[in-house]
């Protein structure tokens, strides 16, 4: 019986969104993603790193800190951590299929942290809306980056994390090599769980 | 089909009905409200998708909409779905449903809508008094039972690919 979960497409295709992904990021870096326009100063606009320096300014380091790690490193731990695995499972290499697999369980798990900056925006934009006293604007980068976060869910959801197995059939963990013949029941697949 | 560590059936299914009940106030009381120089200003749930919309970014407001709302409102009426009926007769993997809930499970972030409304009360706190509104802390509460019943209850992945692929099916009472 031939396998029904067709994956050099699959693979294929998380790479392109990966990579589509990674060109994003510059606009979703370099692009403003809102104004904040108040009474008697002069409109401020911030890119999504503005926005955590304009926090870390202000003494809300806490905060300063959730959004760096959500709108800086966890796009680029993704991005990162994907052109590892799609890196490792290109043909002749031996993964370490158990430390790749927590790695892509990790990835599927963080990425979506990565909507709080665009979760942000949209909230500010409806409710900071004083005419001309106070009012927020959403620029064109917060689409830029809402589309890498797009690309990189899309791209670890085609990523099959089965392949990081098929290709380890004579390493030392030999159980899980097995198994791995049967990737439905395999204990690796078993592993990745889903967003919880 | 499903993994329980205590309540069986019921404590997922109590979760996500309360997290059901909460999703209506949550979607039609105040938000949040920002008062600037005796000017008030009340926000709902949904004013964001539409503060995007009236800034000509559909696409975005449609994606935040999504996400922050029709996902998790689909999710976890899907989950309660499947467990009432899971509950009643045999546990069916073929179900559309189970396959629905679980991909709905990757797209569906209230936790991350949560935390965003929080961390832009603290952004904007300088700029003008802002108070919660009864619509936050319900959606906030049904963000939190949705994570419960989450954690009570999981859909196997390979359970459901192995649905997908329309492999023999092994029924197994859980």
């Amino acid at each position: 019986m031939t396998n029904p979960f067709s994956d050099l497409p699959r693979k294929d295709l998380a790479a392109s969104f990966a990579l589509a992904a990674t060109v994003m990021l510059i606009p979703a870096n370099v692009l403003p993603v809102m104004t904040f326009a108040t009474a008697g100063s002069p409109p401020n606009v911030t890119t999504i790193f503005g926005g955590v320096a304009l926090l870390w300014n202000e003494n809300l380091w806490a905060l300063a800190l959730i959004v760096f790690t959500a709108s800086v490193a966890v796009p680029g731990l993704k991005l990162g951590g994907l052109a590892w695995l799609l890196y490792s499972v290109r043909g002749g290499r031996r993964p370490n299929s158990r430390r790749l697999t927590r790695l892509y369980s990790m990835i599927n798990a963080i990425g979506r942290w990565s909507m709080l900056d665009v979760f942000l925006v949209a909230f500010l934009t409806g409710a900071v809306r004083f005419r001309n006293l106070a009012s927020v604007t959403p620029m064109h980068g917060i689409i830029a980056f809402a589309s890498v976060v797009i690309l990189t869910m899309i791209a670890t959801q085609l990523f099959d994390p089965r392949l990081l197995w098929e290709t380890n059939e004579d390493d030392d963990q030999t159980d899980e090599a097995h198994t791995a013949e049967n990737p439905v029941n395999s204990k690796a697949h078993q592993r990745v769980k889903p967003n919880a | 089909m499903a993994r329980r560590s205590f309540g069986g059936l019921n404590a997922p299914l109590a979760l996500s009905l309360t997290a059901l009940i909460l999703a209506v106030p949550a979607s039609t009381l105040p938000f949040v409200t920002l008062a600037r120089f005796g000017n008030t200003r009340t926000s709902t749930l949904l004013s964001g998708s539409r503060g995007l919309w009236r800034h000509h970014m559909p696409s975005l407001s449609t994606w935040v909409l999504f996400c922050g709302v029709v996902a998790p409102l689909l999710e976890i009426t899907f989950l309660a779905l499947i467990l009432t009926w899971w509950r009643r007769d045999a546990h069916d993997h073929s179900n559309p449903w189970v396959k629905a809930a679980h991909q709905l499970q990757h797209w569906s972030m209230p936790e991350i809508h949560v935390l965003a409304v929080l961390v832009s009360f603290f952004k904007i706190g300088s700029l003008a008094q802002t108070t919660m509104g009864v619509g936050f802390y319900c959606y906030a509460a049904a963000a939190t039972a949705m994570l419960a019943a989450w954690q009570t209850f999981t859909l196997e992945p390979a359970r459901v690919l192995a649905t997908q692929a329309a492999t023999p099916e092994k029924k197994e009472a859980t």
